[in-house]
């Protein structure tokens, strides 16, 4: 199943390729703001998945959907770049101070402690398998219901929940090492 | 039921894909331990920030089509310079291409010999054959972006990239942008090429986004998006982009021209005088012989006739053909300081 504008991309017409990122552009940035939630590096991660779909356009044989190809290339990607700037390196440090009672509630310390678990899960998923890492982020970056993942990557709807709790288990227990869960 | 069966319905059921079964199981189980309830909250939590997602600024389409641009370009010419076309050819074919050479180099080796000149000048237009003449080895960029203008003229803005490939000196260029960083350089390519196409907004739109993301050329691209603006009748925006391309310049001479534009920009288009005037002196004091010179005085004088200022006026018209005596608009000048003069005190 390759569209019309895949088929003309792989020809290497390069008006296809405006049409193809017209087309699919907000998906791919949607899931880009899911994973980083920073819109200073959606240009450049949005480079770099432009850059690999253009360089890898022609070994895309229709062996999957090319929706679920494109989630690969950009989640992978993203995941990359995350790994590859080291951008965690600047993130707030976080202490092992109780979490105040209104951890639930828009406060400021909330926030930020909110925001930490956010960065330190991404972290954690970021070295799991490529599996893994692929069927979680798709549930829960790119919003993808269990019945549509299981679709895209061709397992079974059993398969790809006991993958996602797995995956989740993984990640407590690394989060866990790291004292992130000390405070609950 | 032990923590260890029931953690396997916690994630389940944080994620909302637990069966009735499961998760009543689990709930029951979450009534009596505490342990378990803490992991289920943070389950919770994690999920809930998981899936959040604030509002988020898509890329608008123009800065979609600019990436791909640049993308397109830089890739295609490196990925030409790897292929070899001779290893992915059939034996027939390679053993006719071997032969084809074959001839074409006794041929090409006979006309060599006989008129070395004919090679360089048939083949090569007159810019480049001049270089080659002088023994130069490496033929400067601004012979081959003249080179390329008329290539590239007639072009869509898409395709500027395809046909400055197929254009004959593409080669050489091509090379420039491997030794140099090649994003910054093809993109400032393209935009300079949508320039020669006289397409001023999308030049315009390209160098915007050019400067927001590469440091490398900033004076000429400020300089050049200056001169869209202008051409785009955006006067202010021009001044602040000429402004712009004075202060980061490097170079003398394109820092004397984008100073000298911003004085007539703000005379001419703005009438800013107040301005245009201060600038005038500023160009007169940093440039004392500079190549404006002769212009920037005739504004200064103009400047003070619509300033109503006749007296500074004349001192400075006199100034003028003192420095210019060979200039016929020194006679001009005076005689519209007389009239204005005249009208003015008529009123």
């Amino acid at each position: 199943m390759i569209d019309d504008v895949v088929n003309r991309c792989q020809k290497g017409e390069d008006q296809a390729f405006f049409e193809l990122f017209h087309i699919h552009g907000e998906m791919i940035q949607k899931i880009i703001f899911r994973i980083t939630r920073n819109t200073e590096w959606q240009r450049d991660i949005f480079q770099d998945v432009a850059e690999q779909i253009i360089e890898n356009i022609a070994t895309f044989r229709g062996e999957c959907k090319f929706t679920t190809w494109l989630y690969r290339i950009t989640v992978n990607s993203t995941l990359l770049f995350l790994k590859r700037e080291n951008k965690y390196k600047n993130m707030i440090p976080f202490d092992e101070t109780t979490i105040p009672d209104g951890l639930l509630e828009e406060s400021e310390l909330g926030r930020i402690h909110r925001k930490k678990i956010f960065d330190e899960t991404i972290r954690a998923l970021n070295t799991l398998s490529a599996d893994y890492k692929e069927i979680l982020t798709l549930f829960y970056c790119a919003e993808r219901s269990i019945g549509e993942i299981s679709e895209l990557i061709g397992k079974s709807n059993g398969a790809v929940k006991a993958v996602l709790w797995k995956g989740r288990r993984a990640i407590i227990k690394k989060l866990k090492t790291q004292g992130l869960m000390k405070v609950l | 039921m032990k923590c260890n069966r029931i953690e396997k319905y916690l994630y389940l059921l944080s994620d909302g894909s637990a069966d009735p079964e499961q998760e009543a199981i689990a709930r029951e189980h979450l009534r009596t331990c505490e342990q378990c309830s803490q992991l289920f909250a943070f389950l919770q939590l994690q999920h809930k920030e998981l899936t959040h997602a604030p509002d988020f600024i898509m890329l608008s389409n123009k800065d979609v089509d600019n990436i791909i641009a640049t993308n397109l370009y830089s890739q295609k010419s490196i990925k030409k310079e790897i292929r070899r076309p001779l290893f992915n050819m059939s034996p027939a074919s390679k053993i006719a291409f071997v032969f084809s050479a074959a001839l074409f180099f006794a041929f090409g080796s006979y006309f060599v010999f006989s008129s070395m000149h004919w090679n360089s000048q048939r083949k090569l237009s007159p810019i480049v054959a001049t270089a080659v003449q002088k023994d130069q080895s490496v033929v400067t960029a601004a012979n081959i972006r003249q080179e390329l203008a008329p290539a590239v003229n007639k072009t869509d803005t898409g395709i500027a990239a395809q046909k400055i490939e197929t254009s004959e000196n593409f080669r050489q260029k091509q090379d420039m942008f491997i030794k140099h960083d090649s994003a910054a350089k093809s993109q400032y390519a393209i935009a300079e090429n949508i320039l020669l196409e006289k397409k001023f907004d999308m030049a315009a739109h390209v160098l915007e986004y050019y400067l927001t993301k590469y440091k490398f050329n900033a004076d000429s691209a400020w300089f050049n998006l200056g001169y869209c603006y202008t051409m785009m009748q955006r006067y202010s925006d021009a001044v602040n982009a000429y402004r712009n391309a004075a202060t980061v310049s490097v170079d003398g001479s394109l820092m004397e021209t984008a100073l000298h534009r911003t004085n007539k920009i703000l005379y001419l288009k703005l009438a800013h005088y107040k301005e245009a005037r201060k600038g005038i002196e500023n160009y007169q004091i940093t440039y004392p012989n500079g190549k404006w010179l002769e212009e920037e005085l005739y504004f200064q004088v103009k400047v003070a006739i619509a300033e109503n200022d006749f007296s500074n006026a004349e001192s400075l018209a006199l100034r003028y053909s003192c420095k210019f005596p060979k200039n016929c608009r020194g006679h001009e000048l005076s005689a519209e300081i007389k009239e204005k003069k005249m009208a003015a005190l008529k009123q």
